[in-house]
């Protein structure tokens, strides 16, 4: 346990390192990069804002309370791209549908523990981080809200329990990439997407039949109006411990059906590249 | 007439490389969005709220017809990904011109969407919203104006195009930024009159109000009709001109390769 808490740590220094060098030798493009990516992160939350400053309330909620909403999803999408956006370990079906996964299963360290460390990307992609940190800041100063150590620390364990949710239900999908390589090679992109073109909707108007809807089987509702909700303290119809059964359960799900689709992986291998190195 | 329709199918159907869960995926993707948004404004409408010259009915038709048109809305040619794929090489092997190329291809691509999630969502939106009763008061300006809209769509993509062969290998970035700067300056997302701070009355006299905002309005009867046309064709006259004087002045220094 300590061996391997102690080479991941090694890992994530050697990833950090290379974005350093990224950002110092190449900073034209790296600042770009970051530009891009906090545009297209913001973007996908600015409509929701908008409408919150138009109306000030949308389903119950005020447009502080939207805003502090906001910067919880921005803060799942930071941490979201620091940690998995780099070598597309947060879209795994791009890995498994290109036959890559055999570069990762011939390197001496496990499979999940690269996937845990060869997306951090500290330097470049920190920027949404730092905005959803003001932004969740900022909310909570207008909301007149002092965390508690206790309830900082739910306010990590929501976000980690968010990123499970985006990352499971993005592997479920993934799987179909070891059973159908070049039809399910861009599956995550599509799963990923619904967290983050939706992630930011104040679902509290819906029935809690939709609510239900968007909070298990299309969990969109788990990257931030759920558990922002509950840290508000605003009255939910839904039960207060769903989190932690939606996030269990996708991950129990997620590695069932990827351990399931390895084997047939190990069995079938990949057919995507041809023999003079071009992809199929 | 034939080579470029020869193009078209040849377009259409390279869609479909990906597979079709690819295609579908994106589909399913953008249903679920225009779900929500349509929940979204039937939960203001039920608060009572004042949505401006909008009624619910009229929202959903607006939201409905963007997500049904949003590639002609927001027209983006195959050459930003020619550039990063380095495929756009080829085209200047063929005895055609390269604008014209990328704006058949165009047309192509947009042809399985149209098929398969437009046509469904407007039939939809025919039996329950009357779509049909706004097509027959606003139907033909309408098509004007959409028609100006992709003419104007495809004037900014090649000014872009040409700002990207500038950018050398920067592309996918440029790509990632425009699309998150148009799809909101257009209007096809929140609609202006929705905009706080009075931003939409900014934002509708730019070139991105023309793209999606003046069809969508006009279609759903809550535009000044001629002065959206003429402020459409205006910027047609203003942005061809300059598109194309951009872009033959940016081919010398094209740098590109596979990707």
């Amino acid at each position: 346990m300590a061996d391997s808490i102690k080479r991941l740590i090694s890992l994530w220094a050697i990833h950090a390192k290379l974005d350093l060098l990224w950002l110092i030798r190449d900073t034209k493009n790296c600042v770009l990069n970051i530009i891009a990516d906090l545009t297209s992160s913001l973007s996908t939350i600015l409509g929701i804002f908008l409408l919150s400053q138009r109306f000030d309330n949308i389903g119950g909620m005020s447009s502080d309370h939207i805003l502090f909403m906001l910067g919880y999803a921005c803060l799942v999408d930071g941490i979201f791209l620091m940690f998995f956006m780099m070598n597309n370990t947060g879209f795994l079906s791009r890995i498994i549908g290109r036959g890559q996964l055999d570069h990762k299963l011939i390197q001496p360290n496990p499979l999940w523990m690269q996937l845990i460390t060869e997306g951090f990307i500290p330097f470049s992609g920190s920027s949404m981080f730092i905005c959803g940190l003001g932004i969740t800041i900022y909310s909570s100063m207008r909301l007149g809200l002092s965390f508690s150590i206790f309830q900082l620390i739910i306010l990590v364990l929501s976000i980690v329990c968010s990123i499970i949710v985006i990352l499971s239900f993005s592997c479920i999908f993934s799987c179909i990439a070891f059973y159908a390589p070049v039809a399910g090679e861009e599956v995550s992109t599509s799963a990923y997407g619904l967290f983050d073109q939706l992630k930011g909707f104040p679902l509290g108007g819906f029935t809690i039949y939709l609510q239900a809807l968007f909070t298990t089987v299309l969990p969109i509702g788990m990257a931030a109006w759920y558990p922002a909700s509950l840290l508000l303290g605003n009255e939910l119809k839904l039960p207060n411990y769903l989190m932690i059964v939606v996030t269990l359960s996708l991950a129990i799900i997620a590695i069932t059906l990827f351990k399931k689709g390895l084997k047939y992986y190990g069995e079938k291998g990949s057919i995507r590249y041809s023999s003079r190195g071009f992809r199929n | 007439m034939q080579t470029h329709i020869k193009t078209i199918k040849l377009s259409a159907t390279k869609s479909f490389d990906g597979g079709v869960l690819y295609i579908l995926g994106n589909y399913f993707l953008k249903l679920i969005r225009l779900i929500v948004y349509l929940l979204i404004w039937q939960t203001l409408s039920q608060q009572g709220v004042n949505l401006g010259v909008f009624t619910m009915n009229e929202l959903f038709i607006y939201s409905i017809v963007a997500a049904a048109f949003s590639e002609q809305l927001n027209v983006v040619t195959p050459a930003t990904t020619a550039f990063w794929e380095g495929s756009i090489i080829s085209r200047y092997t063929r005895p055609l011109p390269v604008l014209l190329q990328l704006s058949v291809e165009t047309i192509g691509t947009w042809l399985p969407k149209l098929i398969a999630f437009a046509l469904p969502i407007l039939a939809f939106a025919s039996l329950k919203l009357n779509l049909t009763n706004f097509i027959v008061n606003n139907g033909a300006v309408f098509a004007l104006s959409l028609l100006l809209s992709v003419s104007l769509g495809f004037a900014i993509d090649y000014a872009f195009v040409s700002l990207v062969i500038k950018l050398k290998t920067a592309h996918y970035t440029a790509y990632s930024i425009r699309m998150a700067l148009i799809t909101f300056m257009s209007g096809a997302v929140i609609p202006f009159e929705l905009m706080p701070f009075n931003f939409g009355r900014v934002l509708e006299i730019l070139p991105f109000g023309s793209l999606a905002s003046a069809p969508l309005l006009i279609l759903t009867g809550n535009a000044n009709m001629p002065r959206l046309i003429l402020l459409q064709l205006s910027w047609n006259l203003i942005l061809w001109p300059i598109a194309i004087h951009l872009f033959k002045s940016s081919q010398e220094r094209m740098v590109s390769y596979g990707g």
